[in-house]
């Protein structure tokens, strides 16, 4: 075990952690050397926030968050479209 | 007319638009949304009988349209792609980070986080990543679907993808920085 990763190091284990989970050592690397650096310190708060933002918007579960607001999921009527499909039923 | 080209009519006239914006808010492409659309209808149309009434219309062509859309980047996901998604430029030889690449910002004062304005923001920062990272990063919340099972589908090792995702967040991460919480300052 290295006493001291580096920030490359330290950001490839906040995504291996939320893919597959940590060992006991990774773990510690990593929260040895966030606890000293805050550029990765900030960078794994970011990568949460932003894993939180992308499973609100992908998960199939999203019909559950309340999403549908105009500003996000828009309110566009597509005549062509379903023209389109009526045609070719 | 046969009543089940009634009933298909019909749905394409009430729900034909909502799938569309949400087809939309998944692929963030109108040209692939509209195909996606297309596409349910039709395998709505041949699977007509499964339909048994047991959950309303509305959710039955949504969840069609849900696997519509994993498949999509499901495919782009695989692609074979020579291309590699670079992060040398983001750190050191040593694996520091490069000048001026550090995470900056005071993350926590952001408390008002407006979501709707950092979804727009993501879509964008996500629309600026290679097909084949969009797609992984995206496949990755789509399902419940666990890490193990879904580098087996794409026929990926774990270090491979895990490697994938590193790279894409990387600088997905870097984007939304530079677009969002600097903006804010």
């Amino acid at each position: 075990m290295k006493l001291m990763i580096s920030c490359l190091k330290a950001t490839e284990l906040v995504e291996k952690d939320s893919l597959f989970g940590l060992s006991l050592i990774e773990l510690f690397e990593l929260r040895i050397h966030n606890y000293i650096c805050k550029g990765c310190k900030l960078y794994e708060t970011q990568s949460k926030y932003i894993d939180e933002m992308l499973i609100k918007k992908f998960s199939y579960n999203s019909l559950d968050y309340n999403i549908h607001q105009d500003e996000i999921i828009k309110n566009i009527t597509n005549e062509k479209l379903k023209e389109k499909i009526l045609n070719k039923l | 007319m046969d009543n089940k080209n009634k009933i298909i009519i019909s749905w394409v006239n009430d729900y034909s638009d909502y799938l569309y914006n949400w087809a939309l808010y998944k692929s963030s492409n109108k040209e692939v949304a509209e195909d996606l659309v297309q596409d349910t209808f039709v395998i709505a149309t041949n699977s007509f009988e499964k339909f048994e009434g047991k959950s309303s219309p509305k959710t039955w062509l949504v969840s069609i349209l849900n696997n519509l859309i994993y498949e999509h980047y499901r495919k782009k996901a695989k692609h074979k792609n020579k291309i590699d998604l670079d992060i040398s430029d983001l750190f050191k030889e040593n694996g520091h980070w490069d000048v001026g690449e550090m995470p900056s910002g005071d993350f926590e004062s952001e408390s008002l986080l407006d979501d709707s304005n950092f979804q727009k923001v993501l879509a964008d920062c996500l629309s600026k990543l290679p097909d084949k990272w969009n797609a992984v990063i995206k496949l990755k919340y789509m399902t419940d679907q666990k890490a193990d099972e879904i580098c087996k589908d794409l026929n990926i090792t774990k270090t491979n993808y895990w490697q994938m995702v590193h790279r894409a967040k990387i600088h997905l991460r870097k984007c939304v920085e530079q677009n969002y919480f600097n903006k804010n300052k």
